[in-house]
């Protein structure tokens, strides 16, 4: 029987507990809601002694169906001052499946200066003094963690940004080769962690089996059934797999919506060598330790991640995603992608978001103390938010706090979370999706990319908006990766008939989305309880004001439109 | 009229790129160009863009319009 692992770090105790009345269909980012929702008081101080971290794998995750193993952390946000979530591929979600663990509710924290590991395993939870790892990178801590408890484990860290509870710290998780590339960036949650005196989560599910469905055959049926639907779609089939996330920089470019230098306008000159295109051109040049089409967990059929290489062949990071593309790189005027590669295995080892660090980076060259395009530079200031220094910490409170004190107008946040690497006056659906998700601007939390609209125009722009917002927040309750949209987002029967098999469940498809419906419920409750107000539901000022110089446009959906987008019917 | 076609991405393992002049009676819509580029039954999975502005297939075309067509994708 599935249970809930709850790890109180004041007192350095573990408890397994009986899965509560009504939290059996929830999962992932569905249960990280119920869990904070239920049991945290959201006026609590995010880095204080009553917020929770809260990670649960998704409804089908471990079951090897593709691109469905992934996990989400939850918490109060010291970035939002609101509920987040951040999920992340990778090993780790399967593995808390397998053993049966459907939350770890990790709560109090460690008296100053004492750091722990969490060791899960199937024969219960521990905590062992994190000693000498406290202050190492997450590449050298997976890899120190890894001697000491096999090659076999899963592993989410914290770097030195998150031991430092700078805001922009996230929480990065192993892959399948055991490397910590997979992030739980958004939101600030490893600064959350950090506050707890977590180090590092080490989970050990060898020996532990796939979870039994109720219905073994129907399963099978319904897996295929699925898997067929990511094969004979060419975006999950192909498209993923040649060029990974990157192959939207020709997307947002085209848009007008690919943000560059502190989010000025929406078209990169150097657009087409930071491209999908550019990035398979090179890694088939150059080979050596290259692969293009890498999965990041166990039996994906996508396949979107890469192992990104130098000239010599040899591993620069991996993987190398658009987001990161978009805003270490466009958004500082940086067009070389061994230059972004380089920046974002540094944001790795700190353990910091790509997204915020490059739009506080953006910020910071606006104000002059960097220079947009001074690569060299802006490698350095990275570095110092490892090093500690004043610099260094600002960059890595992220970009609403280096605003603030570097006394810049132009600072592409809402509810001090920086934006993706959409500009929300090209798509501006996005922007609507910035403004009145739950999670901030995140587009994680629903992105309209896809939806059939004039992204440059306001109409039909709330609807696509509060359309993916629901549809994201079911798949993060499945564990189920976005990528797979394109080949099941008019056949969402084939997640209904895996619920069905797996947990012998009556349900259709409104009852799927039903999930994100309750999930989003709970996540604006929380917020409202926590001070926001839908009033707040705004881009900052000057996006309405200024136009976006490549497409001629400015943020014009409705302020009221904006702050009524819940109270409306889906 | 005449009209440039930008493919990204698309075709037989979907192929990186693709430039090509396509010749089209003064009436064509983005539908006829797609149907004559044989990507009609995929419309669908396509983002199709002419000079950068997202349109539907019903979109007419004008000598001289560049269309640029994409398969839809979202990023992380």
């Amino acid at each position: 029987m599935p249970s809930i692992l709850r790890i109180n770090i004041t007192h350095s105790e573990t408890s397994q507990e009986a899965v509560p009345e009504g939290w059996e269909r929830l999962g992932g980012r569905a249960l990280t809601a119920r869990v904070l929702h239920d049991e945290v008081d959201p006026a609590c101080e995010p880095l204080g002694r009553y917020n929770k971290v809260v990670l649960a794998p998704g409804l089908l995750a471990g079951t090897g169906v593709s691109s469905a193993s992934r996990v989400s952390i939850g918490g109060k946000s010291p970035l939002t001052s609101g509920i987040k979530e951040a999920s992340a591929g990778g090993v780790l979600g399967g593995m808390l499946a397998r053993l049966g663990i459907k939350a770890v509710i990790i709560e109090g924290r460690a008296k100053p200066g004492q750091w722990f590991v969490i060791h899960l395993s199937g024969r219960g939870a521990r905590l062992v003094p994190a000693g000498e790892l406290v202050n190492l990178g997450t590449y050298e801590t997976v890899a120190r963690l890894r001697e000491v408890y096999g090659s076999r484990v899963g592993i989410a860290t914290l770097g030195p940004a998150g031991m430092m509870r700078l805001n922009a710290a996230g929480v990065a998780c192993t892959d399948h080769e055991g490397q910590p590339g997979r992030f739980a960036a958004r939101g600030g949650l490893g600064a959350v962690l950090g506050s707890k005196g977590v180090k590092a989560i080490v989970v050990d599910a060898d020996g532990a089996t796939k979870p039994t469905p109720h219905d073994a055959a129907g399963f099978r049926r319904a897996a295929k059934a699925y898997h067929d639907a990511l094969r004979d779609t060419p975006q999950t089939a192909e498209v993923y797999a040649n060029y990974g996330t990157a192959a939207i920089v020709d997307i947002t470019n085209e848009l007008g919506g690919f943000p560059t230098c502190n989010f000025s306008t929406g078209r990169f000159e150097h657009a087409g060598e930071l491209s999908g295109r550019a990035i398979h051109r090179l890694l088939k040049e150059r080979d050596g330790e290259a692969v293009i089409a890498h999965a990041c967990m166990p039996g994906c059929i996508i396949r979107c991640s890469n192992v990104f290489v130098d000239s010599q062949g040899k591993t620069l990071v991996s993987p190398l995603e658009y987001e990161t593309i978009g805003l270490l790189g466009s958004n500082c005027g940086i067009g070389d992608l061994d230059t972004i590669a380089r920046m974002n295995y540094l944001c790795n080892d700190l353990g910091v978001d790509t997204i915020e660090i490059g739009a506080a980076l953006g910020v910071a060259m606006e104000a002059g103390v960097l220079s947009f395009g001074a690569a060299e530079d802006a490698m350095a200031a990275i570095r110092q938010i490892g090093d500690g220094t004043l610099l260094g910490r600002v960059l890595g409170s992220g970009a609403a706090i280096a605003g603030r004190v570097l006394g810049v107008e132009h600072v592409p946040v809402v509810r001090g979370q920086a934006m993706a690497a959409y500009e929300p006056r090209a798509i501006k659906g996005l922007g609507v999706t910035y403004a009145t998700s739950p999670m901030g601007a995140d587009h994680t939390a629903g992105n309209t990319i896809r939806a059939k609209v004039d992204h440059h125009s306001a109409e039909g722009q709330i609807a696509a908006s509060r359309n993916a917002q629901v549809v994201a927040a079911t798949f993060d309750t499945l564990g189920l990766c976005l990528f797979a949209g394109p080949a099941i987002s008019t056949r969402l029967n084939l997640l209904v008939d895996l619920l069905i098999a797996l947990y012998g469940w009556e349900l259709d498809t409104a009852g799927l989305m039903m999930l994100g419906e309750q999930t989003l419920g709970m996540e604006l409750a929380f917020n409202r309880a926590a001070g926001w107000s839908e009033w707040g539901n705004r881009l900052p000022e000057y996006m309405s004001l200024e136009p976006n110089p490549a497409t001629n446009t400015v943020f014009d959906i409705p302020a009221e439109h904006l702050a009524q987008l819940y109270q409306k019917p889906g | 009229m005449r009209i440039t076609v930008r493919l990204r991405m698309l075709g037989t393992a979907s192929a990186a790129e693709h430039e090509l002049l396509l010749e089209l009676p003064e009436t064509a819509t983005v539908e006829s160009a797609l149907s004559k580029l044989g990507l009609l039954p995929q419309e669908s999975n396509l983002l199709i863009l002419v000079d950068g502005r997202g349109v539907d297939s019903r979109h007419p075309l004008e000598d001289g319009d560049v269309l640029t067509i994409l398969p839809r994708l979202a990023g992380g």
